[in-house]
């Protein structure tokens, strides 16, 4: 490591006029093991899926392995952060970069809210008017023309769907506030008010684990009193699918907030010079947009 | 103008660089990454041809000889996972990597860990492709992926361990496809020399742009499809069946909202990498720069709303059959436009054949074949009689082995001086390329007549008038396979140029080349453009 | 986009020997198309 750093010092971008000398980091074993725990996690989760005992054992390893790799890999590129390898020039990298990843993740819900308008629109109605149209249906139980209509099927566990106006609506609420509490730090990050930033982090945090908390009971209502499980018909699967995947990534947002949250109440970041905090705010927006779809899509509609 | 590009200062940090194996596992360069994809495309190349050498020797006749069923069913799906994700896909990656920097005059790639997370995670995607394979000879699981590709529910739905080894390779050959996508978007948006204007781009790049575009658009979406077909196999939901509200064709629209997208991510790059190929030795500037990007831009966007085309048989409404038909055949004037761009590069050119120029007009004239053979099974009434047949695999094959890999030939031989400082053997290199071109239609032609003859495709047996043309296709198919060893071994004896005594390249290896990476030495400096060149003044 | 011109391998003889050489080439097959084009009208099925 020792040489690493040597030579970071050696391609000080500061030394180098702009237009030359793009920060390229030394040779790296990171995404290298990074791979394999993922190789793991992978192999661990089908052995599991398929009931072998080694399986469990194996995801657990990879996931060390992944979380590992991760802390220390954002560690380096914090610290080369901090000792100025970065310029304009590989900020406005990472800045596409972000921007460009973000979309991947718009398409990957896209496939959900598409399986969504697919099965509200064409699955569901087929299959419910289905005797009227051919004189014969496949599953004669299916008597509600309304969505969500899949409930009564062979497969299918009578359930009650998830309302729009109780703990959803607050949901909605305190992720919108989030929003406007990351905005209020990023201000504060401009005019360099270290307090109303640090004060804005930590509320759009607390927004973000309230948030996660009334998921998690609003799930368990859901199993225990509701009968809505990932089971019940497509209702339940696209329900649990897209709010699952969803929460994930609120969880996900809310550790790189207190990353970045962290980092801030080290003194970290200037007012020009502070990708991580926009990084993570664009992502925190980005899930923000998600729910409003989901809560008009998935609760409301 | 300046260009101290080729007397790199970088002796002073060269000490840090580890050595042996190391040196690959650790890599930042984007020539070491550029050559591992290549290198791992070729070894995949292999694997998935002798996999499908074996199905030909199986359908040298009628009847059973060499294996059951479920074993068949699991090398053609196999098959063209492994073409398609760990052969074509990491070869266009590896022209990224290599050609990218050199093109735009920039240093490396602009992320170039995340380059190298890029590659390494191909090999754990192959080996848990492969993997079931081997575990079924030890008795665990019933052998890999037996659906078929495209994997269609309920069929997956119902498969064995296999599907889920296939799910999960497929997720990380994903995750690496979006890394090395939005490696070439940052790197074409940033890192571009000082005056060159998008418009100045040299237009394998715009080729590479349109392709890593409609990965992060479509990789995502093929991810979502494979996650719903993990949760109704191992989690109880009903995405794909109809018994809980479901619908199995609902996963055949996920998949080729990703799957035909996917034939121009496999085209783009060698679209891309053509017309460079043409100019070069017609001696003259490409024809036509603006209309092929804006070709490239079109084609970009019709392929995300023409997929149902794969599935016309499925039983979609009229007007949706009709709207989907026209928006295929519209992807033909784009094309086209290609077409005659290539054509009259050549036009009137002083022009030579060198192996890169054959390569380069055997895919024109046979790519030629897979865009009118496309047309027919674009066409509704017509698909109805040829789906699901033979004349389909020889239609993906002009298309996908004339137009994608022998693409990738075509850059292989054009570049290989620039990437190994040595000249190729052009004897072998003209004895490859006669030897493909020959057996790939011995191959494949007869694969059109017996489709029309109406052979369905995906079976070990068949009846017996379908006899000599399968024969006919399995014994092009073996000197296919075998050829393609000449090609393996001209790059490794181009790769150690000097212990075979081959002539070493100039800087600008051809020349009627022109272009950025023809002004560097070959093979280039360890940072490609140290500093960066500025085309803002023209002339030198 | 060239910074150095490279001088060519082939004399201007050759290269003008050359670029006939692919003209009439591409006529000739443009006319071979043309051809079988209408050579298909005839085609009786």
């Amino acid at each position: 490591m020792a040489q690493t750093h040597a030579a970071i010092e050696t391609t000080h971008p500061s030394d180098h006029p702009p237009g030359t000398h793009y920060f390229v980091p030394q040779p790296s074993l990171y995404p290298f093991i990074l791979s394999g725990g993922m190789f793991l996690l992978a192999l661990g989760f089908i052995l599991f899926m398929n009931k072998f005992a080694a399986g469990s054992w194996i995801m657990l390893a990879g996931t060390g392995v992944i979380l590992t790799v991760v802390v220390r890999w954002f560690g380096r590129i914090i610290h080369e952060s901090q000792t100025g390898s970065y310029r304009e020039w590989e900020d406005k990298s990472f800045r596409y970069g972000m921007i460009w990843f973000i979309l991947s993740e718009v398409a990957f819900f896209a496939a959900f809210f598409g399986a969504l308008f697919y099965v509200r629109n064409i699955s569901v109605p087929d299959l419910l008017t289905m005797l009227p149209r051919h004189d014969f249906t496949l599953y004669p139980e299916y008597k509600d023309l309304l969505w969500p209509a899949s409930g009564g099927g062979p497969k299918g566990i009578a359930f009650t769907p998830m309302g729009a106006w109780g703990i959803p609506a607050i949901n909605t609420a305190l992720l919108l506030s989030s929003g406007a509490t990351i905005t209020w730090a990023h201000w504060a990050l401009l005019k360099n008010n270290r307090t109303q930033l640090n004060l804005g982090l930590f509320l759009t945090i607390a927004l973000g684990v309230v948030f996660l908390g009334f998921q998690g009971y609003e799930y368990y209502h859901a199993y225990t009193e509701l009968g809505l499980t990932m089971g019940a018909g497509v209702y339940g699967a696209t329900f649990f699918m897209l709010t699952g995947f969803h929460g994930f990534h609120v969880t996900l947002g809310t550790i790189m907030l207190m990353v970045i949250y962290g980092r801030c109440l080290k003194g970290h970041f200037t007012a020009n010079r502070h990708f991580a905090f926009e990084g993570v705010a664009w992502y925190w927006h980005f899930v923000d947009v998600v729910w409003l779809g989901l809560f008009i899509m998935v609760y409301w509609l | 103008m300046s260009h101290a590009t080729t007397a790199p200062h970088e002796t002073h940090h060269d000490a840090h660089y580890p050595g042996g194996i190391m040196r690959w596992l650790t890599t930042t360069n984007h020539k070491d990454i550029g050559s591992m994809y290549l290198t791992f495309a070729l070894i995949m190349f292999f694997v998935g041809g002798a996999m499908i050498l074996a199905v030909r020797a199986e359908l040298f006749q009628p009847g059973l000889q060499l294996m059951q069923p479920e074993f068949f069913n699991q090398l053609i799906g196999i098959h063209a996972l492994v073409m398609i994700f760990a052969a074509l896909m990491p070869a266009a990656t590896g022209f990224a990597n290599w050609q990218i920097p050199l093109m735009i005059g920039a240093p490396d790639m602009a992320l170039p860990r995340i380059n190298n997370w890029g590659f390494w995670l191909l090999p754990p995607a192959a080996i848990l492709l492969t993997l079931p394979f081997l575990l079924a000879v030890f008795g665990i699981g019933d052998g890999a992926l037996n659906t078929g590709w495209t994997m269609y529910a309920p069929l997956s739905v119902q498969g064995g361990i296999g599907v889920d080894f296939a799910i999960f390779s497929i997720h990380i050959l994903g995750i690496s496809s979006i890394l090395g996508s939005i490696n070439v978007i940052v790197t074409i948006f940033n890192l571009r020399a000082p005056g060159m204007t998008m418009m100045k781009l040299p237009i394998f790049c715009w080729g590479w742009l349109i392709t890593a575009f409609l990965l992060i658009a479509t990789i995502p979406v093929l991810a979502g499809a494979v996650t719903m077909l993990l949760t109704d196999r191992h989690f109880g939901t009903h995405f794909f069946n109809a018994a809980g509200g479901g619908d199995p064709i609902l996963f055949q629209h996920l998949f080729w909202f990703f799957g035909h997208p996917e034939v121009y991510i496999l085209l783009l790059p060698v679209w891309g990498l053509m017309p460079h190929v043409l100019a070069t030795f017609s001696r003259k500037p490409m024809y036509g720069y603006k209309a092929q990007v804006y070709s490239f831009i079109a084609i970009g966007l019709l392929s995300v709303v023409v997929w149902a085309h794969h599935f016309f048989t499925a039983g979609l409404p009229v007007p949706a059959l009709l709207y989907f038909m026209y928006s295929t055949m519209a992807i033909s004037l784009p094309l086209a436009v290609l077409f005659f761009c290539w054509i009259a590069t050549m036009w009137k050119g002083a022009m030579s054949f060198e192996t890169p120029m054959l390569f380069a007009q055997g895919f024109i004239i046979m790519f030629g074949v897979a865009g009118l053979t496309g047309l027919v099974l674009a066409d509704v009434a017509a698909d109805a009689q040829y789906h699901h047949s033979y004349f389909v695999i020889a239609h993906f094959h002009y298309a996908l082995f004339a137009g994608g890999i022998m693409g990738v030939m075509t850059g292989v031989y054009y570049w290989l001086p620039k990437w190994t400082g040595y000249m190729y053997d052009e004897k072998l290199g003209k004895l490859h390329f006669w030897l493909t071109v020959i057996s790939f239609n011995l191959t494949f032609m007869p694969q059109f007549f017996l489709g029309l003859a109406g052979m369905p495709r995906r079976i070990p047996d068949y009846a017996l008038q379908f006899t000599e043309f399968n024969a006919i296709s399995t014994v092009g198919a073996m000197i296919l396979g075998f050829s393609q060893l000449i090609f393996a071994w001209n790059i490794w004896k181009c790769a150690r140029g000097h212990a075979n005594g081959l002539a070493p390249a100039e800087g600008r290896a051809w020349e009627g080349a022109t272009g950025l990476e023809w002004e560097l030495s070959s093979p280039p400096p360890h940072h490609s453009w140290e500093v960066q060149p500025d085309l803002r003044q023209p002339g030198a | 986009m060239s910074l150095h011109p490279t001088p060519y391998a082939f004399d201007e003889a050759e290269l003008a020997r050359r670029r006939s050489a692919s003209r009439r080439m591409a006529w000739l097959i443009g006319l071979a198309a043309a051809l079988i084009y209408i050579g298909g009208f005839f085609l009786q099925r």
